[in-house]
């Protein structure tokens, strides 16, 4: 193989504390910033979840009460229920059901005893909403003191909450990034200065500041690389840590540890997008400092 | 090629260095600069090699006005001057071909036309056997070749050297001046700062002389040794 005349890596010679901390600062921030990305990601799922489990249902309780009369009230309300347009189903939960259902509070049978109120799980159709305040007057006039909850008002909080934290996990992103962004430009204003001698016999040899800008970019862009790589090695270990322990627990309010299509592409565009925006961060910085020289 | 009319300049809001300096160099010319240290020697050359603005006057270098050209014009004009350092200015990381190499590089050139100029270029100079020594290796001289090698390497109109001899034996600066007699034979315009009255009064050439920031028709009465 032909070796070629000149070796050099270039004419800056790039061997100062930036060549040494910069791919650890970018590790740390890749690393940061992945991890707040799939906590974004999570979130999301967790909120689809929560909607997902409850949109479409709609529970009816009915006073506790014994006897024939309360018999009857149940089936009348049930047959209400399923004639209604968009209702799939509308189930009577068994007593034992019930029970189960209020064993951390009462222990395991505790509530056998007690008067229990009936639960009739409704499940609506997909597409095809139930007006859950008019359903609720046609069962109140069947059985005065029944009542029927939509979940709205609970999942809509926990929704926002959900949404917010979302909102925070990519703020939290931007602000690593940015974050980023200057510290690369403190470097390379840094490095500018320790070459400055350098910089103006190339300067004085003819070479353009685009020809210095690109020596600086090239140079944070081998830098961020390197920190990024692991960076997000270690912010996937971590994920795929927290995936494993959360396949343990059970489901319910746990959410889906899955990042899909969209997740991994955008776990994997942030080191991309760290690197991109520290070299044209470089880029800039030189392009503006040496204007202010001859 | 290069006309300096009533140039004053001055660094920063510090004294005038430079008064009223008028010459003209036509191309193909070669000039001696002297003058006692102090004088303004490297400040006049810093106006020529696109260092520093002038505070006044006019510079007119290959017919454009350096006062009113844009800052990204600079970097054609400046290829079109080749410069020799009086402190060679030579980057230290890099080899002696790797420096010499470096103003085709900015140009772009590739790889194979660098060989072949570069290796011609440090033969011409004596340096064939030394292109892969670093600068902290080489003497005085030898950085002093490299450093004329590369202020020629494109093939400069112009050729500023300040002070190339100083370092040097009187023997050795005598056989760089030679080189740079060479370069003006094909065509190069050259100034060369020297102080050295003795190296000057070996050739025919004209002298401009500068006394206390202003050029002087006659050698002014104090040199340095």
């Amino acid at each position: 193989m032909d070796v070629p005349f000149i070796q050099t890596n270039g004419p800056i010679p790039f061997r100062d504390a930036s060549g040494r901390f910069l791919p650890w600062v970018v590790a740390v921030m890749v690393y940061l910033a992945a991890l707040s990305f799939v906590g974004s990601v999570i979130l999301g799922n967790a909120v689809s979840d929560w909607q997902k489990g409850v949109r479409n249902r709609i529970t009816v309780e009915l006073p506790a009460a014994a006897g024939p009369e309360a018999d009857k009230n149940l089936e009348a309300v049930v047959q209400l229920l399923r004639a209604v347009p968009g209702v799939v189903s509308a189930d009577p939960l068994p007593r034992e059901e019930v029970v189960a259902l209020l064993a951390p509070w009462f222990g395991p049978g505790g509530a056998a005893n007690l008067p229990l109120p009936r639960i009739i799980d409704v499940l609506a159709a997909d597409g095809e909403p139930v007006d859950v305040e008019k359903l609720g007057t046609a069962v109140t006039d069947l059985v005065p003191d029944a009542r029927v909850d939509g979940h709205e008002v609970w999942l809509d909080q926990l929704v926002s909450v959900g949404r917010y934290l979302q909102l925070m996990a990519g703020v939290v992103v931007v602000i690593i990034l940015a974050a980023t962004v200057l510290l690369v430009g403190f470097a390379t204003r840094a490095g500018l200065a320790t070459h400055k001698d350098v910089i103006e016999v190339l300067h004085l040899i003819g070479a353009r500041d685009a020809y210095i800008a690109s020596q600086f970019q090239n140079h944070t862009m081998w830098l961020s690389l390197i920190g990024a790589v692991p960076g997000l090695v270690l912010a996937g270990l971590s994920w795929l840590g927290l995936y494993l322990f959360m396949s343990e627990l059970d489901g319910g309010i746990v959410p889906s540890m899955a990042l899909g299509m969209v997740g991994w592409v955008g776990l994997l565009a942030v080191p991309l997008v760290a690197v991109l925006m520290a070299t044209l961060s470089a880029r800039i910085t030189v392009m503006r400092l040496l204007r202010k020289v001859l | 090629m290069v006309r300096f009319q009533s140039v004053g300049m001055r660094y920063g809001l510090g004294p005038e260095i430079l008064r009223d300096i008028s010459f003209h160099l036509p191309p193909g010319s070669f000039r001696f600069l002297s003058g006692p240290s102090g004088a303004g020697k490297s400040s006049l050359l810093r106006l020529m090699y696109l260092a520093h603005r002038p505070s006044r006057g006019l510079i007119s270098l290959f017919g454009h006005d350096i006062a009113t050209a844009k800052r990204n014009e600079l970097p054609a004009l400046r290829r079109r001057i080749g410069v020799v350092f009086q402190d060679f200015r030579l980057l230290d990381h890099l080899t002696a071909k790797e420096n010499v190499a470096l103003p085709l590089q900015i140009m772009g050139i590739g790889d194979e036309q660098l060989h072949q100029h570069v290796t011609e270029l440090l033969n011409w100079v004596g340096l064939g056997d030394r292109m892969n020594a670093k600068p902290a290796t080489l003497s005085g001289g030898e950085k002093q070749r490299v450093a004329i090698a590369r202020a020629v390497i494109t093939r400069p109109k112009l050729l500023v050297a300040d002070e190339p001899t100083g370092n040097l034996d009187f023997d050795l600066g005598l056989r760089l001046v030679q080189l740079f007699v060479e370069l003006n034979k094909l065509g190069t315009s050259v100034v060369v700062a020297t102080h050295n009255r003795r190296l000057i009064d070996r050739f025919d050439f004209p002298v401009l002389w500068l006394a206390d920031g202003e050029l002087v028709s006659q050698p002014p009465g104090t040199t340095a040794a």
